[in-house]
Formats: C-alpha cells, sequence, structure tokens
C-alpha cells in the first residue's frame, strides 16, 4: 500500500497547486476557444485579439487549445468545453473533417459554434470568419507570374491536402501558373517547416531551373529559405509564403524572403467574438460568413506592416 | 491460478485507489466535472489508448519495450484509409479483408521487431526506435496526396456510428483477452518469467525467443487495432496520428502499476493507468487548467511512478 500512498498523496498535492485555477466568472457568459495550433504565431495572435474582444464586450473567455495541432487531441478539448456547458465555441478546425459527431453534440447542447480559418460542413455552425484564402491565392499566384514573366518553373509546398484551407491556397497559385503555361512541380509538407526543408532541399537539386517557390504558410517558406540560403540561391529563386507573421516580415525587410499573403489574425480573431456576442445577444441579422481581403506585401509595403 | 487472479486484484485496487482520489478531487473543485456524461467523455477519450497499452503491458511485462506502436497506428491508419477510401472512385477492398490486411500488418511489424530484438542482439530500444520511423515513413508515403476518407457504412459501425457500443466492446474484447493471456496461460505465465529473468527462465525451458516475439507481434496488432477504430470514429485517415502515442501508452502502464522493467504487472493495472492520465486531462480542462500544464503534469506523475516502482522493486529484492 505505500507504494500508492506516496505516488496519490504527491498527485493531490500537485492538483492542490490548481485548486485556485478555476478562472471566477465574473458574470460574463463563458466562451470557450479551440484553435489549432498553440504554438504558431497567427494563432497566437489571432487567440490574443479575441481575448481582448471577449474582455471589452464582458464575456470570460477560456483558450482550451490542445497541445497537440491535431483533430484527435482538438476533438477532446472540444467535448470537454461541451460538457463543461459553455455558452459559446468558437473553434479554429484542424481539420475540415472529423469534428461532425462533436459539432451535433453542441447542437444538442445548444451551444452555438463559431468556426474561424477553417471552413467546416456543418449545419449547426453559425457563422464563419476566414482569409477569403482563394482569392488570396490568386494574388500570389498573378504576383509570381508577374514577377517570373511566366518563365521558369514554380514549386508549391502546400499544407495538408484535404484541409480546405490548404486546398484554397494551393489551388489558387497552381492555376494561375499553370494558366500562364508555367512547368508546377506540387507537393505538401503538411505545415511543417523542416518538411518543406527537405522538399526545397530535394527539387531544387533535382531541377535546376526553379524560378520560384510558393509556400502556404510562411513557416514552410522560411524552412525552404534556409535550404535555398544554403544553395547560395538566395536572390535567385522567388520566394513567397503566406500569413505574414513577424518573423516573414522581418525576413523579407533583410532580403531574404520576396513576399507573403498578409492574413488579419488580429481582425478575424475580433469579428469571431464579435459574431459570437451578437448570436448570444440574441440578435438575427449575423452573416453566414464574413471574407476578410488579404494583401500581398513585399518589400515595398513591409513597413506598414512591421510593428 | 485463481490465485494469481486475486494478487493482480488487491494490486489493482491500488492504483484504484489513486484513480478515486484524483476523480473525488476533481468532483470537489470542478462544478461541472460532477456529471455521470463526464465518465462517458473520459471513456471515449480512453478507448484507443487502452487498446493500444494493453500491447504495451504485455510487452513490457515481457521485460521488452516497444518505441514503435505510435507509428505504427498511423501506418495501419493510412493502410485502411488507402484501402477503404471512396473519395476517388469505388474503394480497393470491402471492410472486412481490408480490417483483416490491417491487422496483419501490424502484427508483422510487431513480428519483425521481435525477430530482430532476439536475433540479432540490437537492444529493443534501437530496434523500436528505427521501426518508429520506419513506419511514420512509410504511412507518409501511403498517404502523399491520397484523400483517404469516406468510407463504407460497414466499416463505420467499427466506430461510434451506432453509439459508443462497437468501440467500447472491442476494447474490452482486447482487455479481456490480453488478461486471460497473462493470467491464465501457460504463455502468460512464461511471460512474466521472462520479464522476471531471462536467463533463468530459459534455462527452465521456458522458449524465450518465441514467446517475447510473440509479445511484441501482439503488441502490432493491439496498435491496428487502435488505429482501426480510430480512423472508424474519425472518418478519415491521417498520417500524422499516434504521435507520442508509444510514451503514453508506456505512460499509463507505469503509472498503473506495471513493472518498466519486466515480471509483474497487469493489464487491468494498466486500464486505470490510462482512465488516470484522461481523469487528469479532463478534470484540468473542466478547472480551467490549459494543456501545456496538463503535460507537464502528466509527465510528472509518470517520473513519480517508476521512481517508486524502482524503490518497491528494490526493496523486494533485498
Amino acid at each position: 500500500m505505500t507504494r500508492y500512498a506516496s505516488l496519490v498523496l504527491a498527485m493531490v498535492a500537485m492538483l492542490a497547486m490548481f485548486a485556485g485555477c478555476g478562472k471566477d466568472p465574473d458574470g460574463g457568459q463563458k466562451v470557450v476557444f479551440v484553435g489549432y495550433s498553440s504554438t504558431n504565431t497567427f494563432w497566437i495572435t489571432l487567440k490574443n485579439s479575441a481575448r481582448k474582444t471577449a474582455e471589452q464586450a464582458g464575456l470570460d473567455f477560456a483558450d482550451m487549445t490542445s497541445s497537440e495541432p491535431d483533430v484527435v487531441a482538438q476533438k477532446a478539448a472540444i467535448d470537454n468545453a461541451i460538457r463543461m456547458g459553455v455558452a459559446g465555441l468558437i473553434i479554429g478546425p484542424a481539420n475540415s473533417e472529423g469534428l461532425g459527431k462533436s459539432l451535433d453534440k453542441a447542437r444538442a447542447a445548444g451551444i452555438p459554434v463559431v468556426t474561424v480559418d477553417t471552413r467546416v460542413e456543418h449545419d449547426w455552425i453559425s457563422s464563419h470568419v476566414a482569409t477569403d484564402n482563394a482569392a488570396a491565392a490568386e494574388l500570389a499566384g498573378d504576383y509570381i507570374v508577374e514577377k517570373l514573366r511566366g518563365k521558369g518553373k514554380v514549386l508549391i509546398i502546400g499544407g495538408t491536402v484535404g484541409v480546405q484551407t490548404a486546398d484554397d491556397r494551393r489551388n489558387g497559385v497552381f492555376n494561375k501558373c499553370k494558366a500562364a503555361g508555367m512547368t508546377v512541380l506540387d507537393f505538401d509538407a503538411n505545415w511543417k517547416d523542416d518538411e518543406a526543408n527537405r522538399i526545397a532541399q530535394e527539387q531544387l537539386a533535382a531541377h535546376g531551373d526553379i524560378g520560384a517557390i510558393f509556400a502556404a504558410c510562411d513557416p514552410m517558406i522560411l524552412g525552404a529559405k534556409v535550404a535555398v540560403k544554403r544553395k547560395g540561391l538566395l536572390g535567385k529563386v522567388l520566394l513567397v509564403g503566406f500569413d505574414a507573421i513577424p518573423e516573414a516580415l522581418a525576413a523579407i525587410k533583410k532580403g531574404e524572403l520576396d513576399a507573403t499573403v498578409r492574413q488579419d489574425p488580429v481582425r478575424m480573431g475580433r469579428e469571431g467574438v464579435e459574431l459570437m456576442s451578437g448570436i448570444l445577444e440574441g440578435k438575427t441579422d449575423i452573416p453566414k460568413s464574413i471574407a476578410i481581403k488579404a494583401v500581398i506585401v513585399d518589400k515595398t509595403n513591409v513597413d506598414e506592416y512591421i510593428k | 491460478m485463481i490465485g494469481d487472479i486475486r494478487k493482480q486484484a488487491i494490486r489493482s485496487a491500488e492504483s484504484l485507489a489513486g484513480l478515486a482520489v484524483i476523480t473525488v478531487f476533481f468532483v470537489v473543485m470542478s462544478p461541472t466535472y460532477r456529471q455521470w456524461a463526464t465518465l462517458t467523455d473520459i471513456l471515449e477519450q480512453s478507448m484507443e489508448l487502452a487498446i493500444l497499452a494493453a500491447g504495451t503491458t504485455l510487452v513490457l511485462i515481457s521485460g521488452g519495450l516497444d518505441l514503435s506502436v505510435g507509428s505504427v497506428m498511423a501506418l495501419c491508419t493510412c493502410i485502411v484509409g488507402c484501402l477503404l477510401s471512396g473519395a476517388s472512385g469505388e474503394p480497393m477492398m470491402h471492410a472486412a479483408p481490408a480490417v483483416a490486411v490491417t491487422l496483419g500488418a501490424g502484427l508483422g511489424v510487431g513480428l519483425v521487431n521481435g525477430v530482430v530484438i532476439k536475433y540479432t542482439g540490437v537492444p529493443a530500444f534501437i530496434v523500436t526506435l528505427g521501426m518508429m520511423m520506419i513506419a511514420r515513413g512509410a504511412a507518409l508515403m501511403l498517404a502523399a496526396g491520397r484523400n483517404m476518407s469516406d468510407f463504407s457504412d460497414g466499416f463505420l459501425l467499427l466506430g461510434d456510428s451506432s453509439g459508443y457500443a462497437a468501440p467500447l466492446w472491442i476494447t474490452a474484447g482486447v482487455i479481456v483477452v490480453v488478461g486471460c493471456l497473462l493470467t491464465m496461460t501457460r504463455f502468460g505465465f512464461n511471460v512474466y518469467a521472462i520479464g522476471g529473468n531471462e536467463e533463468v527462465a530459459r534455462l527452465s525451458g521456458v522458449p524465450v525467443k518465441l514467446h517475447s516475439i510473440a509479445c511484441y507481434a501482439i503488441g502490432g496488432f493491439c496498435a491496428a487495432l487502435a488505429a482501426i477504430v480510430q480512423t472508424s470514429r474519425f472518418e478519415f485517415a491521417k498520417p500524422n496520428r499516434g504521435e507520442s502515442w508509444e510514451l503514453m501508452a508506456i505512460g499509463a502502464v507505469v503509472i498503473g502499476g506495471t513493472s518498466l522493467f519486466g515480471g509483474s504487472g497487469g493489464v487491468g493495472r494498466t486500464v486505470i493507468g490510462v482512465l488516470i492520465i484522461k481523469s487528469l486531462q479532463t478534470g484540468l480542462s473542466h478547472m480551467g487548467v490549459g494543456s501545456y500544464w496538463q503535460k507537464i503534469l502528466i509527465g510528472v506523475v509518470i517520473i513519480l511512478a517508476v521512481w517508486i516502482d524502482r524503490v518497491q522493486s528494490r526493496r523486494r529484492k533485498t
């Protein structure tokens, strides 16, 4: 019995540390945010903006984003939130599929759901805020075609196939480059920067005439940039990312990255919470979806966006 | 034999006490935790880990170690996803043969692990570490560019589509089978002997290599089964499944009370270990504690569990 007595005592002692943790509800309705990533700058910015807006609206904001960016962990977090009986859920889906049953549970519990960034097809979702990824990717595609004057190969490093965001971004660039008659090398790195680095390294070695690399998120293009730099091709290969995270903007300023597509995670977080706030107040004129316009950031306008 | 089961039950009572204390703690601290429905949530979140950890229990009791089972889960998810995907036309196979092939694949990887470990003398840590990377790479290759979703209704029955019934029965079945193997068969008795002292077991005539390899094979089979249930529940396959699950499984096994060094333990305790981990995660979520702290706390609990195990096993030897 001693073994377990000591282990159990130690566990209770540790748990007691968290005893003061339950945030005192200051009367506001509890809105839980379950994002995709707890470490990605884009998502952290989104969450902080959402939290600020929620506090201003008098809502009790809690972030239950899982530390693993995968749908299995996210589903558990969402289910827990539903069980806790929160007033509203804001979800940044890890995948366009897989959350159906949890959304059904939310419906059964009468908890409204607003999605941000990635679209999920489900009739219980009250509203969706996202970058118009398709239009934004076309901007990136046009940029590449223009800068390369329609010549050379384009390496596309996509996100996770099947996720709406990834597909839209890849398709936008792919279609524009193909329409201009360019050869496209099409790969996926599952949003991982080390994967993107590897792909870039291999493709640059296999093809001597790559004119541009587009990656569906900034961490990936920064990973690819490392490979390009290693081969001494910095400046000779056009590098275009997506997200406009601070590291990317700094790289553009430094001349190591050519362009990125600026989403507006601050606005996304804010709009998501404002939509939820409106729903909780019982407003009936809530838009089904808000598409936020994106803009290309390169050397010519990076100073506007660097804080 | 009955005596062994009684002994197991008594030792399980210790881990059960731990689980009870944790549950009471959260029931007291969190108003939203106090529902019967929370219990179903925890069970739902525990099932696949429990299936995986049942296999891990067997391997650990035999004195072995398998770091590849998380990646084997990913590989099997992609195998079954690939075979049954209806997203681009007719699926390659019907549900039953696809499930059989996938289970065979898991079993096969386990066999390879076991054979390499037992016949080359390369430590289990290294062999299964290598296999972890091999399996993950193979999973990524299978998945590349494929849309692995849109499965048949038959396959989805293995998931939640009929309520929690199928996954729960499968989990219970695995636990009962592995439990019986360990406590009621000669094989089980030998596995404990091998884990306790491999040399002595060998000298006593126990077919050490064969039994050890069988444990790895069963571990691989459990990984495949966990992957199949998970893929059916989530209705799509992705190659990033099971990341770090081998470590969570080992964690659950040691928290439950099975010795990391082999020779003692049981699958009932592992189930309690899984429930302890999932209860901690769920309870902390209900209390508003974030996922970072949850990870830290579980890590601390695992270290404590093994530490106490070492102290006790030294005490047993003196």
